[in-house]
């Protein structure tokens, strides 16, 4: 079987609303309560990985400094509800799981991605 | 289903709004709930010239010279705590983060500081202090978040540009907008009084 390294396009597929996306949160975006600040969510094409094709563990370990990245969930549906978001599949050829959450984050916006993503993976010691 | 309207407050004159004006912004929400509408767009907006008054900074961090009013020391500490911001280097999120420049904080603390001090001189209320945080485009988020209500503003690194809010009550009643983080905004001071 091929690595995915070695793949050079992913299919796009669609999302459904019943999956799940996990977003790596780097520590400079907790709050010394140990909370996410709403600066976690401020891209306009917000870098995600779609749960289909990637755990929460392999979301923390694609960064740079993994221990320096905490990992939080987020329920497509719940995104979609947001206003003026999308969520678009955009495999990258070493991340087949690569999604965007699509639309300009207004401080709504990241207010409200804030408040429906869910801690799965804590960080360690700040 | 959740409904969000803007909640401003629109006058030409410089009058303040009245006391009770988000509660008649909220009987119109309600109107238009009932009138069978998914959007509400009624729209107030108090565009009140500069106050006479000069809300100089906070008599704390930026002057020491002055008193401060112990009920506001937790607002100067939360404001010194926060130059460590100005530390970040870029890149500080592994994701291509701008560094924060002496300009944007001291913006966004001055804006604080001068909330802080309209609140306390005309009510004798303490504001809570926000969390102030950096933001990847080189702008500063003030985050306000209680069981009761959550409300962000964001400072951005160009001083042209308006600040952006947005604040809710966590159930139905919510306001957003934008505003010049250099004057004094009644509808944003009234729903900042939340936050004490």
């Amino acid at each position: 079987m091929a690595e995915e390294s070695d793949v050079a396009a992913w299919a796009v597929e669609s999302v459904p609303d019943s999956d799940e996306l996990y977003r790596r949160v780097h520590k400079n975006h907790f709050k010394p309560d140990r909370t996410i600040r709403p600066g976690a969510f401020r891209d306009s094409n917000l870098s995600t990985d779609w749960a289909k094709y990637s755990s929460a563990d392999d979301a923390r370990n694609r960064a740079r400094t993994p221990d320096d990245n905490a990992v939080v969930k987020m329920a497509v549906n719940e995104v979609r509800r947001i206003p003026d978001q999308t969520v678009e599949h955009s495999p990258l050829p070493c991340n087949r799981a690569h999604t965007e959450v699509v639309g300009k984050k207004s401080e709504e916006v990241r207010v409200l991605l804030r408040r429906i993503s869910t801690l799965v993976i804590p960080l360690g010691d700040m | 289903m959740t409904r969000t309207a803007n909640a401003h407050w629109c006058s030409s004159s410089r009058d303040a709004p009245p006391q009770n004006w988000l509660e008649e912004c909220h009987e119109n929400i309600d109107l238009g709930c009932r009138s069978g509408g998914d959007e509400v767009s009624d729209t107030w907006f108090w565009n009140a010239p500069p106050a006479e008054a000069d809300y100089s900074l906070l008599r704390t961090t930026l002057d020491a010279r002055q008193p401060l009013p112990t009920a506001l020391r937790h607002i100067s500490e939360v404001i010194e705590n926060s130059r460590t911001i100005l530390q970040l280097q870029d890149d500080w999120d592994e994701a291509g983060a701008l560094p924060i420049s002496e300009q944007t904080w001291r913006r966004a603390t001055e804006f604080l500081s001068r909330y802080v001090e309209r609140v306390w001189d005309t009510s004798g209320d303490a504001l809570d202090a926000p969390d102030i945080a950096p933001v990847p485009d080189g702008s500063i988020d003030l985050h306000w978040d209680s069981p009761t209500y959550e409300m962000l503003i964001n400072i951005p690194s160009d001083a042209r540009r308006a600040a952006g809010f947005y604040g809710d009550d966590r159930d139905r009643i919510s306001i957003k907008g934008h505003f010049d983080p250099q004057s004094v905004n009644e509808g944003l001071l009234q729903w900042l009084r939340k936050a004490t």
